[in-house]
């Protein structure tokens, strides 16, 4: 039998028993995904290009990834009731749902087909394309990422949810787009509702009845969606949710203060994210089961190339921050990596490494304050301030504020970040568009001039102040 | 020769058009443009050649090149690759160095780049998405108005009463002035109006670095007087245009090569 | 029309009124447009109301690339370019700018002006579901309002001052709607731009002043023979509809189509609801400014909005909608898309979907369209 999907598999930390026992549903899935021996060779050269395979860890996380795109996939053949999250997550309610019910699979389907579709295959076109003829066209600046939630539901390769939950208190797009699903395909979908009604200069003070409103709408998506499916969410389940959630975050945490102690860059971020964004996509027992370990690893194996002294890319190479990695197409980072920037860590990755130490997801309004603290959805100038502490906790010489065109809380930002906080740290910042989903129009080449130019500047200024 | 040569050349291949400098210790010995044509590698080799043989010497005589702008990865000759904003920079600083604003508006993108009081570049935007505010804006209109690209700068100077040309995409405004040149508006205030878009859209992408004088014009852009008067009007400040400002990246690509060299030569 | 030379009479000195009134120790309160803001509480501290609603002049969007990058709505973008340019006066003379937050655009614009000018500025949350929770918030926020407004004016909002604007206020809708009502059967008596100029009025003009303008309009309406006219019925429905932007109604009237009714998120004054006198008139502010409006497309879900304008399209009997968005509006742009076919089989209707950037080379484009729908719609 020619299996020509194995030695991906195993380069993405497949074990053989694993291979063995799941060839009838990996087949199943890659079937329904479209994807032929043509792409496997494809997706093995792009996988030994971009992703440091070097590192155990590294494939098992890409193994993750790949786990949960089959269990996605094959869902509602295989009788889950399936929930779909937005993003930027509600993870805490979904958490709690995941807990509370094994029957129920949990997902945000449009981060996993980035991390697999783009990261693993980079086939993500298709699925842009077919977003884009079915409700979301190009030349309007909206989301990518929604259209590939679209894309991926017109496609038949994600199935249709039993429900939604859609964040309605950061962007306007994604509750649109689930709305434009649920016109398409019937499911109910869930709004849990807020207001970015803050004044600039705030943060880090809020309203009381913005958290209370926040956490009463919180709430509301964990009591419908406990109709709508017909389960219990009982209150261990939410403490076992959040727990599971807090081991997360913890490795992560360590993760980060790794990268933070030392001047070489031992892990891309390319591979720093993978780990990061399992949150983001979704809140499996595997993925929090498993996902600390692996992060553990991960951890260890960093350790040792500190010990070594082994970088990713030159030692005194200027440190840069950047807002948000991609997450569909690793080419990117590795191009500002591979123009003598060390990136150690995302300003969101600092941001979600914070939570969890003491707020528990258990009660809406809990979850509705770390919400508010953590910066961006208090509002602009939470968000712009954030970034400003970030940099100078990180000590980076740089910052690059990689603004997502088609996300508008963080498009408005465009000028607005770069004079506050260059203004506030005197660290220079490269104002730079992107679509931190979709690298066809904002790919590498495009990107390639003011990425280099910035890392010379950040260089020539190093140079400067140390002579 | 016991002196080692310090001969260094910049090659700068834009969309439009190649350029190459032969540099010795600061001294421009040559230099040429050609257009780039189909072939990145092929207009790099073909002209450096032309600036090697204006200067009478061989490709061995060079001992390092710095090649920059959209296609310097293409050019396999080179020791390095330096991009376009920091080259302009230091071509433009190494003639003016009391430069501290550079607009450099080629073929087919614009920069506006801010240098601190040691030539750094602190700061810089670019446009490289859209004809507007690029040469290509003027050869669209050199061709609704049938008029030679070097002459529409000194004709739009004579307008008095200059049109409001309102659509900021290069394809909307080729069609308002075809309506205004039939609604019987003369040539020179069609032009005035053109430039003053023009100048319009660079002047908006430059505000939100700020301009700060000596503010510096470079590129192919850069000989229209029309361009850098209506600049200098909305700006507020004088524009200086050095002597060939084509070339300014290929010089800069030089200038780096040179202090790459000294650097290596300091090592050894 | 006596009435309409009346509105630009006072259109035209109301800049030197408010320059005035506020030498006179009365305030004068900006705020960006939606219909969110409840006036009452303007009026009732004594101050005076201006909607910020200008648009389509593309040299203020322009303007606005060196604050924002081009994403954002236009509409919105050239509020930042008057914000920060000081070319509208009317900018210049507020001494508070309300901005009922409601989708990021609007947002971006109170951000963007809250950091690059010195223009005080009173964001308060419009949240975009309608649920318990909400309402209370929405509330919360509109007395947050009132005692800013009592800080900035000195003047208690007593009981009696609100009942007194809300009945002034209660008027000016009643007089839009029946005006709009007229409309229904006699839709030549007055056409799309005159009534729109009297909502764009209603949104500067003195509010005594502008319920005698319509009371006066309407009694005239009345008073004038039913002329049957020729052209097709449209619904112009879509984001913002901003005093300047003229070109889509010129377009269409132009053609031959008999715009009879409007729905606009921005720009027209929602005035299918009064504002009931109740015990509590706070609660009773936002059960009409928030619960019965029918909200704009950044409300989730659109279903309510989207089944009124099945609900107009069949009443004023029309015979195809003309949806008209600026640039980057994505919850209009999101709703277009699935929106005709919706239309289609519960109405039986065509839809025209146009867009702006208020660039002034979209005009032929945009006549070639609804010159185009205008004449498939005529048979």
């Amino acid at each position: 039998m020619a299996n020509y999907y194995d030695e991906l598999l195993r380069l993405c930390g497949f074990e053989d028993e694993e291979i063995n026992k799941e060839r009838f549903r990996i087949e199943k899935a890659f079937q329904r995904l479209e994807i032929g021996s043509q792409d496997m060779n494809l997706a093995e050269s792009w996988i030994r290009q971009n992703h440091d395979l070097e590192l155990r860890a590294v494939r098992k996380l890409l193994g993750i990834w790949l786990k949960e795109l089959i269990d996605l996939v094959l869902a509602k053949d295989e009788g889950k009731k399936l929930v779909y999250y937005g993003f930027p997550t509600i993870a805490g309610p979904a958490a709690a749902i995941a807990s509370a019910s094994k029957d129920v699979y949990c997902v945000c389907p449009d981060v996993v087909l980035c991390y697999t579709m783009g990261q693993i295959f980079n086939k993500l076109t298709p699925i842009l394309e077919a977003g884009e003829e079915n409700g979301l066209p190009p030349g309007h600046g909206l989301c990518s990422l929604q259209q590939i939630r679209v894309g991926g539901m017109a496609k038949g390769i994600i199935p249709v949810p039993d429900l939604v939950l859609t964040s309605s208190y950061y962007c306007d797009m994604g509750s649109k787009a689930d709305e434009l699903l649920h016109q398409k395909y019937g499911h109910p979908a869930v709004y849990a509702d807020g207001s970015m009604d803050s004044k600039w200069g705030e943060f880090p003070n809020y309203l009381l009845q913005r958290a209370n409103f926040l956490g009463e709408e919180l709430e509301k998506t964990l009591s419908k969606a406990s109709e709508i499916l017909g389960i219990e969410i009982t209150t261990e389940a939410r403490h076992e949710g959040a727990s599971r959630s807090k081991k997360l975050f913890g490795a992560l945490r360590d993760l980060v203060e790794l990268m933070k102690g030392t001047d070489t860059q031992p892990l891309s971020i390319v591979e720093l994210e993978i780990a990061r964004r399992l949150t983001s996509g979704s809140v499996s027992k595997r993925v929090m089961g498993d996902g600390p370990n692996i992060i553990a690893l991960l951890n260890r194996e960093i350790k040792e190339r500190i010990k070594k002294g082994v970088g990713v890319v030159e030692n005194g190479a200027p440190k840069a921050m950047i807002l948000m990695a991609h997450f569909s197409d690793p080419s990117i980072m590795r191009m500002m990596e591979n123009s003598g920037l060390s990136i150690p860590v995302t300003v969101h990755t600092t941001l979600a490494s914070r939570i969890m130490k003491t707020t528990p997801f258990i009660a809406g309004e809990k979850l509705a304050e770390e919400q508010l603290e953590r910066g961006p959805f208090h509002g602009s100038y939470g968000e712009i301030k954030r970034a400003a502490e970030a940099a100078q906790e990180f000590n980076v010489d740089g910052v690059i504020f990689n603004y997502l065109f088609n996300c508008r809380p963080i498009a408005m930002l465009s000028h607005l970040l770069k004079q506050f906080v260059e203004k506030q740290t005197g660290i220079p910042v490269l104002s730079l568009e992107m679509d931190v989903y979709d690298s066809r129009a904002y790919s590498a080449a495009a990107l390639r001039t003011r990425v280099e130019t910035f890392a010379d500047m950040l260089r020539a200024r190093k140079a400067s102040s140390g002579a | 020769m016991d002196q080692k040569s310090l001969i260094v050349a910049g090659v700068d291949i834009g969309a439009a058009t190649a350029k190459a400098v032969i540099l010795e210790r600061n001294n421009i010995l040559s230099f040429s443009v050609l257009p780039t044509g189909y072939s990145v590698s092929q207009a790099g080799e073909s002209v450096i050649r032309k600036a090697l043989e204006k200067a009478t010497l061989s490709f061995d005589d060079v001992q390092y090149i710095i090649s920059t702008g959209y296609g310097r990865r293409g050019v396999s000759f080179s020791n390095r690759a330096v991009t376009e904003i920091i080259c302009h920079a230091a071509g433009v600083s190494s003639i003016m160095p009391q430069a501290r604003t550079v607009i450099d508006i080629g073929g087919q993108d614009s920069k506006v780049i801010r240098l601190d009081d040691s030539s750094n570049v602190i700061n810089f935007v670019m446009n490289d998405k859209c004809a507007a505010g690029t040469g290509r804006f003027l050869e669209v209109m050199a061709g609704v108005l049938d008029v030679k690209i070097n002459d529409m700068g000194p004709i739009s100077l004579i307008s008095k009463d200059p049109c409001e040309i309102s659509s900021t995409c290069t394809i909307f405004a080729e069609s308002e002035v075809v309506s205004l040149r039939a609604e019987g508006r003369g040539r020179e205030d069609l032009l005035g109006g053109i430039h003053k878009a023009m100048s319009h859209r660079v002047v908006i992408m430059g505000k939100s670095i700020g301009f700060r004088k000596d503010v510096v014009f470079t590129g192919g852009v850069a000989k229209n007087v029309g361009i850098k008067e209506a600049m200098e009007d909305e700006i507020g400040l004088q524009i200086l245009i050095p002597e060939e400002p084509q070339i300014m990246g290929a010089l800069g690509a030089a200038m780096v090569a040179q202090a790459d060299l000294e650097k290596l030569e300091k090592r050894s | 029309m006596k009435a309409r030379d009346m509105l630009s009479a006072h259109l035209k000195n109301r800049l030197t009124n408010l320059s005035q009134a506020k030498k006179e120790g009365r305030k004068i309160i900006g705020y960006t447009p939606g219909g969110y803001l409840p006036e009452e509480l303007v009026l009732a501290s004594g101050a005076i109301p201006i909607c910020l609603i200008r648009g389509g002049d593309h040299s203020m969007v322009e303007l606005a690339g060196a604050y924002i990058c081009r994403w954002i709505d236009t509409f919105c973008r050239a509020q930042i370019g008057y914000g920060v340019s000081g070319e509208d006066p009317y900018y210049n003379i507020i001494d508070l700018l309300i901005v009922p937050v409601t989708d990021n655009h609007i947002r971006a614009v109170s951000d963007v002006l809250q950091y690059n000018t010195n223009i005080d500025i009173f964001p308060f949350g419009v949240p975009h579901t309608k649920d318990n929770f909400t309402l209370k918030y929405y509330l919360h926020g509109i007395n947050r309002l009132k005692n800013r407004l009592e800080e900035l004016t000195g003047v208690e909002i007593t009981d009696s001052r609100l009942r007194d604007a809300i009945k002034l206020c209660n008027r000016e809708r009643e007089l839009l709607r029946e005006i709009s009502l007229i409309r229904k059967s006699q839709p030549s008596l007055i056409s799309s731009k005159d009534f729109v100029a009297l909502n764009h009025g209603s949104l500067i003009a003195d509010k005594k002043v502008m319920v005698e303008i319509l009371e006066s309009t309407l009694k005239d309406l009345k008073k004038q023979a039913v002329v049957s006219v020729d052209g097709p019925r449209v619904l112009l429905t879509g984001s913002t509809l901003a005093l300047g932007d003229d070109k889509v109604i010129d377009i269409t009237e132009d053609s031959g189509g008999l715009i009879v009714i409007e729905e606009f998120a921005e720009g027209i004054r929602p005035y299918w609801e009064m504002v009931k006198l109740n015990s509590n008139l706070m609660e009773a502010l936002a059960d009409c400014y928030f619960t019965r409006r029918i909200p704009p497309a950044w409300f989730r879900p659109g279903k309510e909005r989207l089944d009124f304008l099945i609900k107009l399209s069949k009443d004023f009997n029309v015979s195809g909608v003309i949806w008209y968005q600026l640039m980057y509006r994505e919850s209009y742009k999101t709703e277009s898309y699935y929106f005709p076919d919706i239309l289609k089989s519960e109405a039986g209707l065509p839809m025209l979907t146009v867009e702006s950037d208020y660039d002034a080379g979209e005009v032929g484009p945009l006549r070639t369209r609804i010159e185009t729908f205008i004449e498939t719609i005529r048979r």
